[in-house]
């Protein structure tokens, strides 16, 4: 009976000191969460006394150190911190976070020697730990103490029996050194166990100037290619050359499942950036690993981004043959965008009218005035209307515009392209001529638009010479242009002809100075090196201010022959 | 006095016509003279000398004012100066007589000089026929600079044409015919076949055995034109070959690879430094498949585990007055520059004779880039490194385009060498030189060279040669001391 009445007293002694344990981490979980709300109202000060209560109360006190850490760093007291810090370092003497806030502490308020003393401390705590060293140095380099930081490194290399460990650091402060040959070598060691710091090492390295940079290339090119480190190398292209650079660095991996991960990471930043072919390149190297129809609406949509609507058209009928509807839709309207940029207006046109039904009701639309844009691009005008009409759409402002220009009304071009962000070379071109004159209409320079959209280079040069008798003011541009086509059709005797006018007649024209200079160019290229020094030298001294100038100045140096004309071998 | 209105307004009208009058004609005329500055507010500093090489060529006059702004020059303001300054993008500042006065007041007060340009020096440069202007430095730099030169070979250093220059350029020549022990490791490539050929060529046609037979006859050519008052200017590796293949002239230096004997025992010890420009107590790589040959450059570029990293070099300055020609030699915008590799790249001060002037090193390093001497009659300058635009220069990289460094601090250092034989003359005063090589001596400091005082100079120390090692400041109390006074 005795027995069993201790039994008893033990069973609610044990439930008793269960409750409370329960009740004190659920006082602790409360205090935090108490404390972070006032923080994260402001009430910093309030905050202070609840990160204590569950600093006291718990087994992980990271949170409440954090807490308090803001919190103190904001009411500016310093000493209140480092002393709650060393009670918890007399119970957790081995406590990292604990360790790390006291020496960042101490080394922001300036007091270097407290700053190495505690370091030592953590240091004899944690024997063979590379932690300490890691912290400190990264600290010391962060406030810019790189001769400091540099002892503490030596130090780790002689407690740790190398400097393996705390290779990353090393790194960083070789970098802030500018040894750059042991930073990059440093970094290779340091992504063995710190992949994530690869962003850290693009930073640091990506400071390297031109002849350095060689350098670190070989050493981070070097076998064997590890996918951190070709990261690296690839961010670091990404920074000093080009984003096509940046994916040759990368391709070269072997396609693991984390190397086909990091190729659609590449592709997605490379999208960002409007590297779209780069991109393109990208999703399709993934795509042989990883067979997903959304990757090839996705290299399809980057390569008519990217201006090859060609390589477009192609992914769009690799899909086909996968017989996945799933992304059909999509795939059609980048079929149709694809054959109207390639002039293929015509099967444009048949395909929306195979596919148009099954389209909702956004994208028809949109296929309904790619296609008419895909009418307008080819000077066909009547049949943008008609496909406008025949799909229940009424024309964008785009195609308005172009289609305003084409009839040579000016006035409503000039206002609807000026609205318009396109920054295609026939945008800017109409933009420079509708600048130049108050006209609002011009039957000439519509028909020598349509010409140009239609391709026929011949007759757009013949329009724009001919209307720049009628259109006064912009005479000297027209006339430009017209050179310029004619040009482009190897009727060079036209274009010196038109050059030659623009010279003596329009002497005081923006457009003078370029006769010369393209004169100039013809002129070299057809081996007539003296009269294209001549045109050079009548550019340089006559239109001092030109902003043509440098550009003449490299041409009077190919044509004299004082710079090499193009990089050869030599020795 | 009373003057009557009628006449006080036709005086008025006098003075304001005459007022008008001056500041039409003002206007109409240009100014005197055209300063060309050659600090930082210059635009292209390597045309500028372009620009004064072919106003000399035409007959003016120029000068050349050391230590103002840089080495800036004066010429005359004559309408095609203007043009040819406009057509190559140099800046000028148009200035009168006033303003000339003010400018020649500073150079008189500080060290600075004013040095007169008589006339444009015809230059050589030793380069093999048909290569391209782009293949060595000088060359890329007065094609760029659009400064006339003439390509001479060996034919016509044989024949004895160097009399006709003033100035001669040597590239990376070697000169002890091994071609820069390059057979190893491009034998087979198109380039060193042709080089290979060419020399044999031009051996059988002027009658020597081998190319290093050939090479050794040649520089002791070029050796007799400087001692005969000939300016000579070598680069890369033309600066230490030249010196083996003079010093060693009844020596065998060949490995048999070039010429199909092995080099002669004892071949450091039998060298004849004293006719040597520069080097002394030179040791001789005698390995072929080591790709250096003496312990003459610093750098050893091509030797793996010899090679030393490119640093700077900073030039030193010189009394404008008293030493108005390593003055010119060392004119820049800029005292710190950039170093560059070169088959040699740059000079041991453990090889240098007594007598050499240092004008450019790199602060404690065994090491200098840049020096000059005198030599009988006349006198070398050596610039360690072959592009000072391509530090690196691998075989096969692209030649650099100078347009994109018009401003090129190490192109410079080149193109004062090209200017400073067109001095005028200074006579000497009261000061007595040396004309043997052997007479001069320069005093080294661990840190900087500086050219000691000689006998019978008005100075009173006079150091041995012996005290070269004697890290002493000349008792002159000048960092610099009076020596040739120009040429």
């Amino acid at each position: 009976m005795a027995s069993g009445r201790r039994l008893g007293l033990l069973l609610l002694l044990l439930g008793v000191v269960a409750a409370q344990t329960g009740s004190a981490q659920d006082a602790e979980g409360a205090a935090l969460s108490r404390a972070l709300d006032l923080e994260g109202t402001g009430k910093c000060r309030d905050a202070i006394p609840l990160f204590r209560q569950a600093l006291g109360a718990t087994d992980d006190p990271a949170g409440a150190l954090f807490g308090l850490e803001r919190c103190v760093a904001e009411a500016g007291n310093t000493d209140t911190l480092l002393f709650i810090i060393d009670s918890v370092l007399l119970k957790r003497p081995r406590d990292p976070v604990a360790r790390t806030i006291q020496l960042r502490t101490l080394t922001n308020a300036h007091r270097a020697d407290a700053a190495r003393l505690a370091f030592e401390h953590w240091v004899n705590a944690v024997p063979g730990e590379p932690t300490p060293f890691r912290e400190y140095a990264r600290l010391l380099l962060d406030a810019g103490l790189t001769r400091t930081a540099d002892t503490v490194l030596t130090f780790a290399m002689q407690r740790l029996g190398g400097g393996r460990l705390v290779a990353a650091e090393l790194a960083e402060l070789k970098g802030a050194l500018g040894m750059w040959e042991s930073s990059a070598t440093n970094w290779r060691q340091a992504m063995a166990y710190a992949p994530y710091l690869e962003a850290s090492a693009v930073f640091v390295l990506g400071a390297a100037n031109g002849v350095a940079r060689d350098t670190i290339r070989a050493i981070l090119d070097a076998d064997p290619k590890d996918l951190a480190i070709r990261r690296i190398l690839s961010g670091l292209e990404m920074r000093w050359s080009s984003a096509r650079e940046a994916w040759n660095v990368l391709r070269v991996l072997t396609p693991t499942d984390s190397v086909v991960e990091a190729w659609l990471q590449f592709a997605a930043d490379a999208e960002e950036r409007e590297s779209w072919l780069v991109a393109r390149d990208a999703y399709a190297a993934a795509l042989g690993s990883r067979r997903q129809a959304s990757l090839v609406v996705r290299a399809a949509t980057a390569s008519l981004q990217g201006g090859e609507p060609a390589s477009a058209l192609a992914w769009a009928d690799s899909l086909a043959s996968w017989r996945d509807t799933s992304h059909a839709g999509t795939m059609a309207l980048v079929r149709l965008r694809a054959l109207g940029q390639l002039g293929r207006a015509g099967a444009a046109d048949s395909l929306l009218t195979e596919r148009g039904s099954t389209f909702d009701p956004v994208t028809r639309g949109d296929a309904v005035r790619a296609v008419a844009w895909a009418w307008v691009r080819m000077g066909d005008v009547a049949r943008a209307r008609a496909t406008l009409t025949r799909g229940g759409e009424e024309s964008d402002e785009r195609i308005a515009a172009w289609m305003a220009l084409y009839d040579g009304d000016l006035k409503s071009a000039r206002t609807g392209l000026r609205r318009l962000d396109e920054v295609s070379r026939d945008a800017v071109l109409a933009l420079s001529v509708l600048a130049r004159t108050r006209d609002e209409r011009s039957e000439g320079i519509g028909r020598a638009f349509l010409a140009l959209a239609r391709s026929d280079t011949s007759a757009a040069a013949s329009e724009f010479e001919s209307t720049a008798k009628d259109v006064v003011d912009a005479s000297p541009l027209l006339l430009a242009i017209a050179a310029r086509l004619y040009r482009s059709t190897s009727d060079s005797a036209r274009s010196e002809e038109i050059w030659d006018g623009l010279i003596t007649s329009h002497a005081q024209s923006p457009e003078a100075a370029e006769a010369d200079l393209e004169w100039a160019k013809v002129l070299r290229h057809q081996g007539k090196g003296a009269a294209a020094i001549a045109r050079l030298e009548h550019l340089i001294l006559t239109y001092p201010q030109s902003a043509l100038v440098p550009q003449a100045r490299r041409e009077l140096e190919l044509a004299k022959g004082t710079v090499p004309p193009a990089p050869s071998a030599v020795r | 006095m009373i003057v009557s209105n009628s006449r006080m307004t036709g005086t008025l009208r006098w003075i304001v016509a005459a007022v008008i009058g001056g500041t039409v004609v003002a206007r109409a005329l240009p100014a005197q003279h055209l300063l060309i500055p050659m600090d930082d507010r210059q635009t292209n500093h390597l045309k500028a000398y372009g620009l004064i090489f072919n106003a000399l060529r035409d007959g003016h006059k120029s000068e050349w004012f050391l230590n103002f702004r840089g080495g800036s020059f004066l010429l005359p303001d004559i309408q095609e100066m203007r043009r040819r300054a406009a057509l190559d993008g140099i800046a000028f500042e148009p200035i009168d007589n006033g303003r000339l006065t003010a400018i020649r007041a500073e150079i008189a007060g500080s060290n600075m000089d004013a040095v007169a340009l008589e006339r444009a020096p015809k230059i050589a440069i030793y380069t093999p026929p048909k290569a391209p202007p782009w293949d060595d430095a000088v060359t890329l730099a007065l094609q760029y600079a659009g400064i006339e030169y003439t390509a001479v070979w060996d034919d016509e250093v044989i024949a004895g044409d160097l009399t006709k220059y003033d100035w001669l350029h040597l590239h990376h020549e070697d000169f002890t015919g091994q071609l820069n022990k390059l057979y190893l490791g491009f034998r087979d490539a198109p380039w060193f076949v042709d080089q290979r050929d060419r020399g044999l060529s031009a051996a059988k046609r002027l009658g020597y055995p081998t190319i290093p037979a050939l090479k050794k006859a040649v520089a002791e050519k070029m050796r007799q034109y400087v001692e005969q008052g000939g300016f000579l200017f070598a680069m890369c590796g033309a600066t230490e070959t030249l010196g083996l293949a003079i010093a060693a002239h009844n020596v065998d230096i060949a490995g048999s690879f070039a010429d199909g004997t092995p080099i002669d025992d004892n071949a450091d010890q039998r060298m004849d430094w004293s006719r040597d420009f520069a080097f002394t107590n030179v040791h001789i790589e005698q390995n072929a498949f080591v790709n250096s040959m003496s312990d003459i450059d610093g750098h050893q570029v091509n030797v793996t585990g010899r090679r030393q990293p490119l640093g700077q070099f900073s030039l030193f300055g010189f009394s404008a007055k008293f030493d108005p020609v390593a003055s010119m030699l060392v004119q820049n915008h800029r005292q710190v520059i950039p170093d560059f590799y070169g088959v040699t790249t740059s000079f041991t001060k453990q090889t240098l004779k007594p007598g050499v002037v240092v004008m450019a090193s790199e602060e404690g390093a065994p090491w200098v880039k840049y020096i000059h001497g005198d030599y009988g009659k006349g006198s070398w300058t050596f610039l360690g490194g072959h592009d000072p635009e391509d530090p690196q220069h691998n075989i096969g990289a692209a030649p650099t385009d100078l347009s994109l460094h018009p401003s090129s601090t190490g192109y410079r250092l080149i193109l004062n060498n090209v200017l400073f034989p067109a001095a005028k003359k200074k006579p000497l005063k009261t000061l007595i030189f040396p004309t043997s090589p052997n007479d001069s001596i320069l005093v080294g400091t661990s840190r900087r060279e500086y050219p000691c005082c000689f006998p019978g100079s008005i100075f009173t120390s006079a150091p041995s040669p012996s005290t070269r090692s004697t890290p002493t400041v000349p008792s002159c109390g000048r960092p610099t001391c009076p020596r040739s006074a120009g040429h």
